[in-house]
């Protein structure tokens, strides 16, 4: 039977939708007959070597997606490109080739990546583990718009509420969907702790672990509208998977684990329908009681072929709804591979659907790993900002070293030049010229410029010195700036008008600029029969006053 | 606590890197600021010494000029070494004047150099006294002053030298100069 929701191409899927396609063309075109089982497809593959593990590219980013069941080993190596990723190689290995004997998945696991890593040309970048084998649960919580501080203990405590595993003993993925009418819609799926941290021994190597669920939601059909969705049943190893998609991405999961009982068992096959058919109806009666008003447009199955035909008629007996399957039997054991020319296997679709998750954060981490991821995130954010800063400070310091040569260089090619015109000989004698004319120019105003006035000073005394007054002495010297002069004189005439000689003298004087004159009597004597009146007269003159 | 002391330490390298840059800057800044004010002097002074160039002949007429200035003082500038003709040169002038050189007495010089000549000029202190009749006096005063080798007079006195009041005693204090003769002839003669 043709898958249908293969031939609806997803709008904006990437290389993961063509893949795809070309594996329906492939699919429809080929008789059921030719297929073959899974080991026996493996090891022809593996005799070919075609399946060797190889990366095309030595750049980019190199990432296993891998998938262990009870006895084989599936991976598809991918290299990150330009275009997003490319399929470098891809193959199944059977627990004989690994040399395993146990059936536990996770021991499987290890011994398929070890040999990938022994077998492979290049390194592991990161290893992506595909796991139907856990108890993931996806429920839609609905919260009144919080703070960022108080969304945590609330998101906790709601999908505590919804959950039907200790959500305190689970790891916990929260996608935001959108606001609505005043609620914060958001997705949440939860994971036993002790099923994640099986995976740590990857350690740095490890990229996640996506569930089965998250992977096959990403690959069928695309809901027309928020309102329709679309459910899937996935059966493999110890679990059945039962989730609803929609555009907004997986809206509810719930996972059945049969263990220790087999869920198909060869002489109940009826049993096993009717068993899957009843949890199938229940959580399609559990999703609509979350999300009354979403619609379930159709169910695909990925279940054993042998109990392909007796599931759906189960669940046809019971509920009408369209049902689209990969029937594994009808398949080829090779399809086409679009963008490799080489080959998938049908049973790679849950590794071709976490492609898409590899790009997301929707996959699971050992919280010590995610936390040393976080410091090294951190770390490496901080060495790319102290690189940024240290790459600025040099360029800054290559230039600004480059400027500063360059501005002494030009600096010391004008100082040459002024240099080699200072000591050009016609320079020399300009300098010559001009230092004899400026020493010959100040001489000259020496010479010229005096402020000597004794002269003046004996001109003033012989035209101010009224008639009687006698000078004997005339004392002048220059104190800062000034001429003190002291005149020694006396009056020889009318006794009774010395006074006014005197004062005469005085007012003379100080017309003449004289000032701060002092008089002083020395006495009276005798000259022949008269008598003369001696004094002194001390003053201050201003030079060039 | 560790993860603090992880930001802290990030937080320092950052700050180390920025105060990095911060004195790369302050130091190139100060450096460029510094050759620009070199250059723009070094760009005047060539624009000095080619508009010099230039203008020469500007240059000479001007020392042409400065030298026909000077030279009238001339032979009135005396070498320190020969102090008797200086004081020839002003006995002659006060018997002009009709008045007596009395006493004359020079002090230890002092030197100002011209154009790399430490004893260019010689200033030498001196008491000098004279006598005559106070107009002759006044006359041969005010010529003396105009003399170029008389760098300074700082003290005068005058006194009545006999009864009659007539003859009077003209003493000075003050200083002269003298001119090294080369450093004159280098300056009026292109010698330069």
């Amino acid at each position: 039977m043709r898958p249908e929701f293969i031939s609806d191409s997803r709008n904006g899927m990437s290389e993961i939708a063509m893949i795809m396609s070309e594996m329906d063309k492939t699919i429809s075109d080929t008789p059921a007959a030719e297929s073959t089982r899974t080991n026996e497809f493996a090891a022809a593959r593996s005799q070919s070597g075609r399946n060797r593990p190889v990366f095309r590219s030595k750049s980019g980013k190199r990432v296993l997606i891998a998938e262990a069941g009870s006895r084989v080993f599936k991976y598809i190596a991918l290299v990150q490109g330009k275009n997003g990723y490319e399929i470098a190689s891809y193959g199944v290995v059977g627990s004989e080739e690994l040399s395993v004997e146990s059936r536990e998945q996770a021991v499987l696991f290890r011994a398929g990546v070890e040999w990938f890593k022994k077998t492979s040309t290049e390194d592991i970048d990161e290893v992506l583990v595909v796991s139907s084998n856990l108890d993931f649960f996806v429920r839609r919580l609905e919260l009144p718009p919080l703070r960022e501080r108080e969304l945590q203990s609330a998101v906790t405590w709601e999908a505590d509420k919804l959950i039907p595993i200790p959500v305190e003993n689970s790891y916990l993925l929260i996608k935001k969907d959108k606001h609505q009418a005043g609620k914060l819609i958001l997705t949440a799926g939860a994971v036993p702790h002790t099923q994640i941290d099986q995976w740590s021994y990857l350690e740095e190597s490890l990229g996640g672990v996506i569930p089965t669920s998250v992977a096959l939601a990403n690959l069928g059909p695309e809901a027309e509208s928020t309102t329709s969705s679309y459910g899937f049943v996935y059966s493999a190893n110890d679990y059945l998977n039962i989730g609803f998609y929609n555009s907004s991405g997986l809206l509810y999961s719930h996972p059945i684990r049969f263990t220790p009982d087999r869920l198909f068992k060869n002489d109940e096959p009826e049993l096993t329908a009717k068993r899957i058919a009843d949890e199938l109806i229940n959580s399609i009666e559990v999703f609509y009681s979350y999300f009354p008003d979403i619609s379930v447009k159709g169910l695909f199955l990925i279940v054993a072929p042998e109990q392909l035909q007796s599931v759906s008629d189960a669940i046809l007996e019971r509920i009408e709804i369209n049902i689209s399957h990969f029937d594994i039997s009808s398949c080829p054991t090779v399809a086409a591979d679009s963008s490799t020319g080489a080959a998938l296997d049908i049973e790679f679709i849950p590794l071709l659907g976490a492609i898409k998750v590899a790009e997301t954060d929707f996959k699971f981490l050992p919280r010590a790993l995610r936390e040393k991821r976080g410091r090294r995130k951190s770390k490496k954010i901080a060495a790319y900002g102290i690189a940024a800063l240290a790459s600025i400070a040099i360029l800054l310091g290559t230039f600004w070293i480059n400027d500063a040569l360059k501005s002494d260089l030009e600096l010391r090619r004008m100082e040459n030049l002024k240099t080699e015109l200072e000591n050009s000989r016609a320079y020399r004698r300009i300098i010559d010229y001009r230092n004899a004319t400026g020493v010959l120019a100040s001489l000259k105003d020496a010479f010229e410029s005096r402020d000597i006035e004794y002269s003046t000073l004996l001109k003033v005394l012989s035209s101010v010195t009224p008639a009687g007054v006698f000078l004997e002495s005339v004392r002048a010297s220059e104190k800062e700036g000034k001429l003190a002069i002291t005149i020694n004189a006396f009056y020889d005439g009318d006794i009774s008008r010395t006074d006014i000689a005197i004062i005469s003298l005085m007012e003379a004087l100080n017309e003449r600029g004289v000032n701060q004159l002092r008089f002083q009597r020395l006495g009276q004597k005798l000259s022949g029969q008269r008598k003369i009146e001696s004094f002194q007269l001390d003053g201050k003159w201003g030079l060039n006053e | 606590m560790s993860s603090l002391r992880r930001y802290l330490k990030i937080f320092w390298h950052c700050l180390v890197i920025v105060i990095g840059i911060f004195i790369g800057y302050s130091l190139h800044s100060d450096h460029e600021e510094n050759l620009r004010t070199r250059a723009v002097e070094t760009e005047k002074a060539i624009q000095s010494i080619e508009s010099d160039l230039v203008n020469s002949q500007g240059i000479v007429d001007r020392y042409t000029a400065a030298k026909d200035g000077f030279r009238p003082y001339i032979s009135f500038l005396f070498p320190p070494m020969k102090p008797e003709a200086l004081i020839e040169e002003i006995r002659s002038l006060a018997l002009s004047y009709r008045v007596n050189l009395s006493d004359i007495q020079l002090d230890v010089p002092k030197f100002i150099e011209i154009r790399g000549k430490e004893e260019a000029i010689s200033i030498v202190p001196f008491e000098i006294s004279f006598t005559g009749d106070f107009f002759s006096l006044g006359k041969f005063l005010e010529e003396l002053e105009k003399a170029p080798y008389l760098q300074n007079l700082s003290d005068m006195g005058m006194s009545i030298k006999d009864d009659s009041g007539i003859r009077i005693r003209l003493s000075l204090k003050g200083a002269f100069r003298f001119f090294q003769k080369e450093v004159i002839e280098e300056l009026v003669n292109d010698g330069v």
